[in-house]
């Protein structure tokens, strides 16, 4: 049973790792603003709840207190998926007001 | 009433929650307790004064409907961030953005947010700007054919807020950008 938790944490640690580091690349590699906030907006919103849901198990090895960590984490976690699209929306639009033209298939890179 | 009785309840749940001095025996936590009451009822007595909960739609419905929907959009979450994730490692940049307007029939000013929201999580689509006054969304994705997964997610959306679902088709911008 110690072992299966602990399979299941690790491999949830490290998808979330994968995707955040993703969310990096797909930042740089990207032509122009628009097209990189996916990555960003996405990749790292699954990253950290992938984080969050490792910790989450762990916190069942503490009895005495891990219930109060864990609603905190499910609490965080709902913010994330409330916050991040919201500020991901701001800047868009903010870009979009003032004019950027988004990038079309055969342009160059920005 | 009703809406501002559920506010004080979930903001007390929340001190709860964060403080986690729970001990109605110990001075120092019944303090604590004491102190997460009445802030709890000072920002209740505040929202009454700015009068924000009345506008909203029906949100203790939408919150209690929330769970099923947020296990969907988990789903999708993971779909299209899978999708991101190769054309991000994929070699040569396999990607062709563009612009779509998306129109929606959703009445509360909540159920609009969560829908905006939920296309920027999911299906390789970001919200750009809203257009209140004819009711659509401008929103850029990564490859054509992205707002294809618009219109089940409206859908979803309608059912929370309590309307009747209706099937919507997203169309072309015609030139975006300034």
């Amino acid at each position: 049973m110690q072992l299966f938790r602990e399979i299941v944490v690790w491999v949830l640690l490290m998808a979330g790792a994968f995707f955040s580091l993703t969310a990096a690349v797909g930042v740089l590699r990207f032509p122009d603003f628009y097209t990189r906030l996916h990555p960003a907006g996405k990749n790292d919103t699954l990253g950290v709840l992938l984080f969050c849901s490792a910790m989450l198990i762990e916190c069942f090895r503490y009895p005495e207190y891990g219930y109060l960590v864990a609603g905190r984490l499910v609490l965080m976690v709902l913010f994330m998926l409330m916050a991040s699209p919201i500020a991901c929306h701001a800047i868009t639009q903010a870009a979009y007001v003032d004019g950027l033209r988004p990038w079309k298939k055969g342009d160059p890179r920005r | 009433m009703l809406r501002h009785l559920v506010l004080f309840l979930v903001l007390c749940g929340f001190w709860a929650l964060l403080s986690g001095q729970l001990d109605w025996s110990e001075p120092g936590q019944r303090y604590l307790m004491g102190c997460g009451v009445v802030s709890c009822a000072l920002t209740t007595l505040l929202m009454w004064r700015v009068g924000f909960l009345e506008k909203e739609g029906n949100f203790i419905m939408i919150a209690l409907k929330q769970p099923p929907y947020l296990l969907w959009l988990l789903w999708q979450i993971i779909v299209s961030n899978w999708d991101v994730a190769m054309r991000v490692w994929k070699p040569g940049l396999d990607i062709d953005p563009s612009i779509v307007k998306a129109p929606y029939k959703l009445k509360s000013e909540l159920a609009v947010a969560i829908y905006a929201n939920s296309i920027t999580l999911t299906p390789g689509t970001v919200t750009v700007d809203i257009n209140a006054e004819k009711k659509e969304f401008l929103v850029h994705q990564l490859t054509p054919g992205g707002e294809g997964g618009l219109a089940p997610m409206h859908d979803r959306v309608a059912k929370l807020e309590g309307g009747e679902p209706e099937t919507l088709t997203p169309k072309k911008a015609p030139e975006a950008g300034a």
